[in-house]
């Protein structure tokens, strides 16, 4: 029963085993001390970082719906600078896989904020965020279009030396076009799926929820369109993904991983309860076992018709 | 887990819950609130936690007490949970008031469910201090229960012709503005109110916020508020804020 292996490769990175953490639910990799160890997880990716500080969008910033949740966030953030200052220390401690997470408003932007980032030996990936619903004027207009995914991805692989992750916006027609001009750029992992772009409505109130308006739709509700998308991606683009998108528990990783995922992230999940990885990586165990799979690569793809 | 004790009905909509829970009545203050998971286990729906501040804490015995409104599908479900049931607790989170002032003349001044908070700080500083407490609602029936409970105690509504009539901020007015120090709770634009009274008359105290909540631990940032010093997370940096820090702009 010991003889488990879940490490695993994700691209160039060796990951202790396959459960991640998506950006903007686990801060920046010390929040949740109290509840749960960073340590545990594969690799941690951090909150998303823009080159000026961030205020983020008007109250209400969420809303729940149907097995998911709505948010607008706005990706509020110190800003580069004061990360590189003030966060990056913190990190030091953390004994896992360290994924920087990184948004932007031009293709310059994104090439900028990789060469900072490229100087700073602990963070050892940095996901490109072409996918935000929630800021204006950038964000998802790059995840939509291959010809800027194929710019952004190309820029940061010239100013950034370690492996460059792609994150996928959801709200396009073909998801597989995406990942295709994410790899021909060089991108070496993609990351699926960011938020679906949704929203709700007061109908006693007669009004918008979001002060935003908008917001990106996260949770369980969500999971069977991430799953749909890893899986078209893993059967059509030889390209590391990591799947996310409504992870609750073992069960779920475990879909994703047999659709062809190489990692799992956990997002909304870490928002309910803090110490879901834990008892994730815990149900993953269960099922290695009760399936008689001793490593993470026999599950890989292994639905995948 | 913890376990539910106690689940009744003590005004129109509005329950007391008691719970076992011995780690987070160890540790809780005056102040502090609680994320709980409303759903049975393996159901993704309503998904959220919902937090409740604590309106009470025996220490001796290991259990916390929320008193709750039914607003949506969450506390309706709450309202239906019977005894002896387990409950999915985090907590518990946030700073709590600042509770070491002796000797003081202070005020406590609840709006609405805004009174909840103010009972386990009563208690917690009754013994070394002289406090008066001013409570509001619209109508007597939402504050009955709370009148029973405080010694020293005046009230104020707004349609109904028992206390005061008015809002507990005119309550306020009518009492005068001669004590050290206050606490306040209850809806915004009652905290908003109290925050210019309290510039025009040097008013010393701190208010605990109620913002929409995702995570109650500080990684969404779904529930941050402007402050004088850039935006301040409620459930994690707050919800106790000090009067004069918040802005109050939406």
């Amino acid at each position: 029963m010991n003889d488990l292996d879940l490490s695993t490769k994700l691209g160039p990175l060796s990951l202790k085993n396959p459960l991640l953490t998506a950006s903007g639910t686990f801060g920046y990799g010390h929040e949740l001390d109290q509840f749960i160890s960073p340590d545990i997880f594969g690799a941690i990716t951090l909150k998303g970082i823009t080159i000026k500080p961030t205020q983020g969008n008007p109250s209400p910033r969420i809303v729940e719906t149907a097995s998911g949740i709505i948010n607008s966030i706005g990706l509020e953030n110190p800003g580069i600078d004061k990360f590189l200052t003030e966060k990056i220390e913190d990190l030091s401690d953390i004994n896992t896989v360290i994924i920087a997470n990184i948004s932007g408003h031009t293709v310059d932007d994104f090439a900028y904020l990789a060469e900072k980032i490229s100087k700073v030996d602990i963070i050892s990936a940095i996901e490109i965020n072409v996918s935000c619903p929630n800021i204006a004027g950038g964000g998802m207009i790059f995840g939509t279009d291959s010809e800027l995914i194929y710019q952004v991805s190309k820029k940061a692989k010239n100013n950034y030396q370690g492996p460059v992750i792609i994150k996928l916006s959801p709200n396009v027609t073909d998801i597989v076009e995406m990942a295709m001009a994410a790899k021909e750029a060089g991108s070496d992992i993609v990351s699926l799926i960011n938020t679906l772009l949704g929203m709700a409505i007061d109908a006693e109130k007669m009004k918008v929820v979001l002060g935003n308006t908008f917001g990106g739709l996260s949770g369980p509700a969500i999971k069977p369109v991430a799953l749909r998308m890893v899986y078209q991606v893993a059967s059509k683009v030889d390209i590391p993904i990591i799947a996310m998108g409504g992870v609750m528990n073992g069960k779920d990783a475990i879909e994703f991983l047999l659709a062809g995922a190489d990692a799992v992230a956990i997002g909304t999940a870490n928002l309910i309860d803090p110490k879901s990885g834990e008892m994730i990586l815990n149900e993953i165990k269960d099922y290695m076992n009760r399936k008689d799979f001793k490593n993470i690569d026999d599950i890989k793809g292994k639905a995948i018709k | 887990m913890y376990y539910i004790i106690d689940n009744k009905i003590i005004g129109p909509d509005y329950y007391k819950m008691d719970i076992k829970a011995v780690d987070i009545a160890q540790k809780a203050n005056p102040g502090q609130f609680i994320q709980i998971k409303v759903n049975s286990k393996n159901t993704y729906d309503p998904l959220l936690r919902r937090p409740f501040s604590l309106f009470d804490v025996d220490k001796d015995n290991g259990i916390i007490k929320i008193i709750y409104r039914i607003v949506g599908r969450g506390t309706k479900i709450m309202s239906e949970i019977e005894i002896d049931n387990n409950i999915d607790i985090l907590g518990p989170l946030g700073n709590g008031f600042n509770i070491n002032l002796t000797n003081k003349d202070i005020i406590l001044i609840g709006g609405g469910m805004g009174i909840v908070p103010l009972f386990y700080l009563y208690k917690s500083m009754q013994k070394n201090n002289n406090i008066k407490v001013l409570i509001g609602a619209k109508d007597f029936e939402e504050i009955e229960y709370f009148t029973k409970i405080f010694s020293d105690l005046k009230y104020a509504t707004e349609s109904n012709n028992k206390g005061y009539r008015g809002t507990v901020l005119d309550l306020l007015l009518d009492y005068g503005y001669d004590f050290d120090y206050f606490y306040a709770c209850g809806p915004n634009n009652m905290l908003k109110s109290l925050q210019e009274i309290s510039n025009k008359n040097k008013l010393n105290g701190e208010i605990s916020l109620e913002k929409r909540m995702g995570c109650g631990t500080g990684v969404c940032l779904s529930c941050v508020s402007k402050t004088i010093n850039g935006n301040r997370r409620v459930c994690k940096d707050g919800p106790i804020f000090s009067i004069g820090e918040v802005i109050f702009d939406e």
